[in-house]
């Protein structure tokens, strides 16, 4: 069976983007807008990983980082980030929420498979 | 992905930048009139970062750079550093024309701008706010915009950042300077932090990935493995110390260790190493504990305080939205003109007292909601058509020298799609005209004893079922000498006309007529007013000018709600039916002997308690009854109004019903005639014609000399 993937970003050229990209290396993509719906989606879908931007109205990605992990079910859940931000202060903030790596956009839909492969088995 | 995805991805992503410029300009809008919160000013930098994502996504280098460098100015202003006040706001509205230009050169509107100003005003905003290097940091990302990224990787030894470096991680001069041309095996150690496994991070999976490059694990370091009682099976207690061949790429290997290098103890050797001391390594870096530490330093409630079950209530009921291509819409609602219809059929057709037997009240309750409905999902706010308007009053307030303040009102109130779609350019010209010819420069209004700061409002509002948009200035008013010369000099208007000054005002929009002394490069682009009466009279409306010398112009545009269904009153005349649409309706007389008086054979009037209202005999205008004229008692008066015109009494013979009625437009070369607007389909299949009451009000009024309202009538 195919791996779920859960994808949150505010901007829904940027969710077909992923789901485009990730359909083609056999992931089962689904997504949320927002933190808010990510967080319902994601015990409705119980995904495999949780791709998630981090600038989002209503619940940031930081806020549903932490909003998963604080699941138990989620604990081990791998969470990759998706943002064009880099700045250590943000990736030590999304590392202290939970999140298991960064990827910086824009992404290489390559690259960002490998990635996906070293948090999901 | 095939091109066809990516372009219908990228045309979706421009809607977006659309949507995300209009948040902008509101934002900033606000800022520059002092008074922006933190929410709005977050909003901002959000709708700025969407489109950097965006452009980064899909190659619009130039956008991609410029968003950037707004996006580092919006982040100060975020946290404080830069002051959210009018000065700024004013600033980064002028930098928002120019990211608004970028969006549109990539969306193949328009060449590419010349940001360099604005970016210069960015990067110095930037520095004030003391960041080091804006440019280099900007440029960063647009020339090598980082993909598969690091979570802060130093290269050969990765440590935590944040943490006690422990003393064993220095870093190999030697390994690193002949890296190059080395061949020797790699040695790794990695042990994961304690906490990886509930961060997600999976470290068999790291290992697998090594193996899939050529690596094998030589040893395990067990050490630290606690007995199976205190053992708690989310953590991580086990190191690994891998070899891998020297032909592989350090950057490959640094790429496996991305996401858990900050947390974890990675290195890598050339050659072979003494062995790890690896109880040292688990030492050094306090029980490799920096993720758990990190875990329980987050204390569980802080950890959720951000997300308090009021914030994710308010936002479950922001609304879910998905897109719908128009012409669906437009399908849905012809089909519900077609049940309208189909309800009308029935209704006539089955005798009244099988109406009930049938449901049929219920079935039109039903199509009745239904049209509501299929009406809303097109209903947008006017803000769509009003947003792009501070703009160009910004630009005319550049090129003209004049001093602006832009009042707009009602901008929620909603209207059609194609209402919204259409208004776009007669209202740009109505903004520039009042900018442009209306207000006067800061020294004349200075010297009239105005405020030097010229006002220009503009207000939406709905009445009944149409909406009125009005443009005002408190400029100097229509010079209607000049005019009135103009229109001589053009021929619009004989040299001995007597006009009044209603019909010297709206010889503005007679075709043809361009007042300016020289034609400006702004107003005077060869289109004139007559464009946007064009426009809007295409669109089922009626503009009119209402002006007062030296205080001012307002263009008024009345606009139906809808042009798709309309509530009508069906009346006939000399056997012929036709449709008053019922929002011009104040109320019907059946008139008494002497109520209607004859001015003249061709002119008449009805006393309408005290107030006098003139009487338009429709069937005269469309030539019935020509050897049958009716006396006023055999006829019934319907008082209409006109938002422009005031009233008039149409006088019919008989009002038949009252209905929802599907209107359907006349073929173009029927438009020049006055006083219709469109046909429908009536119940029985046959055809009725609708009134076209502004147009009726306007001519009576016209030949009546004034205007007549009806004080304590309609009010």
């Amino acid at each position: 069976m195919s791996k779920r993937i859960l994808t949150v970003d505010d901007s829904a050229s940027m969710r077909m983007l992923l789901r485009v990209s990730l359909t083609a290396q056999g992931y089962d993509i689904e997504g949320a807008e927002d933190g808010v719906h990510g967080l319902a989606r994601m015990q409705e879908v119980d995904p495999d990983l949780l791709i998630t931007d981090i600038n989002m109205p209503h619940m940031d990605g930081f806020e549903l980082i932490e909003a998963v992990r604080a699941l138990p079910r989620f604990r081990g859940t791998p969470i990759l980030v998706l943002s064009t931000e880099f700045s250590e202060e943000k990736k030590t903030r999304a590392r202290s929420a939970g999140a298991t790596g960064w990827i910086t956009k824009p992404f290489d839909a390559e690259k960002l498979g490998a990635a996906i492969r070293r948090v999901c088995p | 992905m095939s091109n066809n995805e990516l372009d219908e991805i990228q045309a979706i992503f421009f809607e977006e930048c659309t949507e995300g410029l209009a948040t902008a300009e509101a934002g900033l809008s606000a800022m520059a009139s002092g008074d922006a919160s933190q929410d709005v000013i977050a909003g901002v930098f959000r709708a700025v970062h969407s489109i950097k994502g965006g452009a980064g996504a899909f190659g619009h280098d130039a956008l991609l750079a410029f968003s950037h460098a707004f996006e580092n100015v919006l982040d100060k202003v975020r946290a404080g550093d830069i002051p959210a006040n009018a000065e700024i706001g004013q600033r980064l509205l002028a930098a928002f024309d120019v990211l608004a230009d970028h969006v549109n050169a990539a969306i193949g509107r328009c060449d590419m701008p010349d940001d360099h100003q604005a970016r210069t005003m960015l990067d110095s905003l930037l520095e004030a706010a003391g960041r080091d290097a804006p440019i280099a940091e900007a440029d960063r990302t647009a020339a090598v915009a980082p993909e598969a990224d690091d979570f802060g990787f130093v290269p050969v030894v990765a440590t935590s950042l944040d943490f006690d470096t422990p003393d064993g991680a220095d870093p190999d001069a030697a390994a690193l300077a002949d890296r190059e041309a080395d061949d020797r095996p790699w040695i790794i150690t990695f042990s994961p932090s304690r906490a990886a496994m509930a961060n997600g991070a999976e470290p068999l999976l790291l290992i697998r990935e090594l193996e899939r490059m050529g690596a094998s694990v030589v040893a395990a370091d067990a050490d630290t493995l606690p007995p199976l009682r205190e053992l708690d099976p989310e953590q991580s207690y086990i190191g690994w110390t891998l070899t891998i061949s020297g032909a592989v790429d350090q950057s490959e290997i640094e790429e496996c260790f991305d996401f858990v290098a900050p947390d974890s103890r990675v290195e890598y050797r050339r050659n072979v190493p003494e062995t790890p001391d690896r109880s040292d390594a688990v030492e050094a870096d306090p029980a490799g504990s920096t993720g758990l530490h990190l875990v329980s330093d987050a204390d569980p409630a802080a950890r959720t305080g951000g997300t308090s079950t009021a914030d994710i209530k308010a936002a479950e009921t922001a609304s879910q939205t998905i897109r719908i291509d128009v012409t669906r819409l437009d399908m849905l609602l012809n089909l519900v003109g077609e049940l309208v219809i189909r309800n009308s059929i029935l209704t006539d057709r089955l005798p009244p007292e099988e109406h009930e037997k049938v449901e049929l009240p219920q079935l039109g309750r039903l199509t009745r909601e239904i049209q509501d409905n299929v009406m809303s999902l097109r209903a947008q706010p006017i803000r769509q058509a009003f947003s792009r308007v501070p703009r160009i009053v910004r630009e005319l307030c550049a090129t003209t020298e004049k001093q602006v303040n832009l009042e707009v009102q009602g901008e929620t109130t909603e209207v059609d799609k194609s209402v919204i779609e259409k208004i776009g350019e007669p209202l740009t010209h109505m903004i520039r005209n009042a900018i442009d010819h209306g207000l006067e420069s800061p020294d004349e209004r200075a010297a009239a004893g105005k405020n030097p700061i010229g006002t220009v409002r503009l207000s939406a509002e709905q009445k009944g079922a149409r909406i009125v948009i009005r443009v005002s200035d408190d400029g100097r008013g229509i010079d209607r000498e000049r005019v009135r010369q103009k229109a001589i000099e053009k021929g619009i208007i004989g040299a001995d006309a007597s006009l009044s000054d209603d019909e010297i005002d709206n010889l503005i929009c007679a075709p043809g007529f361009s007042t300016a002394e020289t034609i400006s490069n702004i107003s005077g682009r060869g289109v004139g007013m007559d464009v946007v009466r064009t426009n809007v009279e295409a669109l089922g409306g009626r503009i009119d000018i209402f002006s007062t010398p030296g205080q001012g112009t307002s263009f008024t545009m009345v606009l139906p709600l809808t042009l798709a269904i309309l509530d009508g009153m069906i009346v006939q005349l000399a056997g012929q039916r036709y449709v008053v649409p019922l929002s011009h309706v104040i109320e019907s007389i059946s008139p008494q002997p002497g109520q209607v008086k004859a001015l003249s054979p061709r002119s008449e009037v009805i006393d309408l308690r005290g107030n006098y209202v003139p009487v338009c005999r429709v069937s005269d205008l469309f030539g019935l009854h020509a050897n049958d004229r009716r006396s006023p008692e055999e006829s019934l008066v319907i008082i209409v109004e006109s938002e422009i015109a005031g009233c008039i009494g149409l006088m019919v013979d008989s009002i038949d019903d009252r209905r929802e009625l599907v209107v359907k437009s006349l073929d173009q070369h029927l438009y020049p005639i006055s006083g219709l607007s469109g046909a429908t389909i009536l119940g029985d299949g046959s055809i009725a014609l609708i009134l076209d009451i502004d147009a009726l009000v306007s001519s009576a009024q016209a030949a009546g000399g004034s205007k007549f309202t009806l004080k304590g009538v309609a009010a």
